[in-house]
């Protein structure tokens, strides 16, 4: 056999096979994982700004709790209108200078674009979801059924899966444990971030439930695009 | 520095530890050493199944100008210093089934025109491409049913060639005892083949055995 001949083949057939393997739940799954990171960062970066703007108005920065009001009021209102909006009269930080407060600022305007980010990508997850697996968004929602999507890699294998696995995809961890050392076994992974799930009584049963309206949904889908 | 059973590596000591070197060109930011001025590629048994079974003495020879078919190649790090040990005579089927690893074999196989990459399913060998006989069928996919692909994949090797079968016990079953599990698979082997050896490769790698055995 001319093994030179049989590399070229095989080197553009894989070629090819690679270039048709790029699907839609690929993009999906890299825009869920990018969209968690962004949450990520922006956390991190939050924290940061946080010490950073607390030196000079750790009032302020103390009464307000969400990340992207703190940023917003870092980056529209002054000193003066902070301490007079707050009512400081002792405060416990000292004026920065021009330089410094342009630094600070930066850093805020910045977490602000990736929070801009986070929403774009959320509204294109939200768009993808709806066209390609509209069964599992109908009872995932698009961001725990994107999120089921890249845990299981495929939607190809999350369609392979009982529902069981899915109930408890995201909990990989508890549930090695419970393999090996015999704690007890997890009810839910994900689909804890469902509200059917999160805001049920009894968390277990609403988990198998949701669990198993996926796993139909997704078969629909799955099936349904087979055909086309 | 010993020569091992694989044409063109060596055993080195790397600290307490031992690894494989081997000559030629750098593919995955891999440490280098330098041996009576002379510039090897360390090949680290903590990452390779295979250099972790020569390290502990696994009965495998591979010489230059091999033919083998390699299942599950993923990134390709093993493929990297098999393509260097066997030369312009050898030849590396690289099979995977992930598209993505396979991206990264693509491009390993730039440089190293002894590796053909085949993206397909280990599981489903009447799917291949036409292709040659081999002399060893190396095989590291962490499936269930490892054994049964091994078996399948034997229709690819000639008489008297060599198999390898890197076995994870955790992806076989994760409550079950590895030993037993090791055990199991090495009879559902000898079934078909002569087992030459069975190696466990802790502490390199945990829960891992090698089983090598020779078509009859
Ligand atoms: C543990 S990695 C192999 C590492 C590699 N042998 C090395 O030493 O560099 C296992 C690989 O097997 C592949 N694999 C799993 N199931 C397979 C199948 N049915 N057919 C082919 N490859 C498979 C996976 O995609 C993965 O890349």
């Amino acid at each position: 056999m001319d093994i030179a001949k049989l590399r070229t083949s095989l080197l553009s057939a894989t070629k090819a096979a690679i270039r048709s393997s790029v699907k839609e739940d690929n993009l999906i799954i890299q825009c869920v994982n990018s969209m968690q990171e962004t949450e990520k960062c922006i956390n991190m970066m939050s924290k940061r700004l946080r010490e950073w703007y607390g030196l000079s108005l750790p009032e302020v920065e103390h009464s307000v709790e969400d990340h992207e009001t703190l940023i917003n009021t870092v980056l529209t209102k002054s000193r003066e209108e902070l301490l007079k909006q707050y009512h400081i009269t002792e405060p416990m930080g000292p004026e920065l200078s021009n330089k410094d407060v342009t630094t600070i600022n930066e850093l805020a305007a910045t977490i602000q674009q990736l929070f801009a980010l986070k929403q774009k990508q959320e509204e294109y997850l939200n768009v993808s979801m709806k066209s390609y697996y509209p069964e599992l968004e109908k009872t995932a929602g698009s961001i725990v059924g994107a999120k089921l999507l890249a845990k299981a890699g495929s939607i190809k294998h999350l369609m392979e899966m009982p529902s069981s696995t899915i109930q408890i995809l995201g909990a990989e961890k508890a549930l090695f444990r419970h393999l090996t050392r015999s704690s007890r076994p997890p009810k839910h992974g994900i689909i804890l971030q469902h509200q059917k799930v999160a805001g049920a009584k009894e968390k277990g049963k609403a988990a198998r439930q949701l669990a198993n309206a996926i796993a139909k949904a997704v078969k629909i889908d799955y099936f349904k695009k087979e055909k086309a | 520095m010993k020569q091992t059973s694989i044409a063109g590596s060596w055993v080195i000591e790397r600290g307490r530890q031992q690894a494989l070197a081997v000559k030629g060109e750098p593919a995955f930011e891999e440490e280098s050493a330098i041996i009576s001025g002379v510039k090897y590629r360390v090949w680290d048994p903590r990452r390779s199944k295979l250099a972790a079974a020569i390290v502990k003495g696994a009965p495998i020879s591979i010489p230059t100008g091999s033919k083998i078919l390699y299942l599950g190649a993923s990134h390709g790090y093993t493929v990297s210093f098999l393509s260097d040990c066997l030369g312009g005579d050898g030849l590396i089927l690289a099979v995977d089934i992930a598209p993505r690893v396979m991206r990264d074999l693509v491009f390993l196989c730039d440089q190293r025109k002894n590796i053909v990459p085949l993206l397909a399913d280990a599981n489903q060998p009447q799917l291949y491409p036409e292709l040659p006989m081999f002399d060893v069928l190396f095989q590291d996919v962490a499936q269930r049913n490892q054994a049964e692909i091994l078996l399948k994949n034997t229709t690819f090797l000639k008489k008297g060639g060599i198999t390898i079968l890197a076995i994870k016990a955790r992806s076989i079953d994760i409550t079950k005892n590895p030993v037993q599990i090791f055990k199991e698979t090495k009879e559902l082997i000898a079934k078909q083949m002569d087992v030459l050896q069975m190696i466990s490769l802790e502490p390199l790698e945990k829960d891992h055995a090698v089983i090598v055995a020779r078509k009859r």
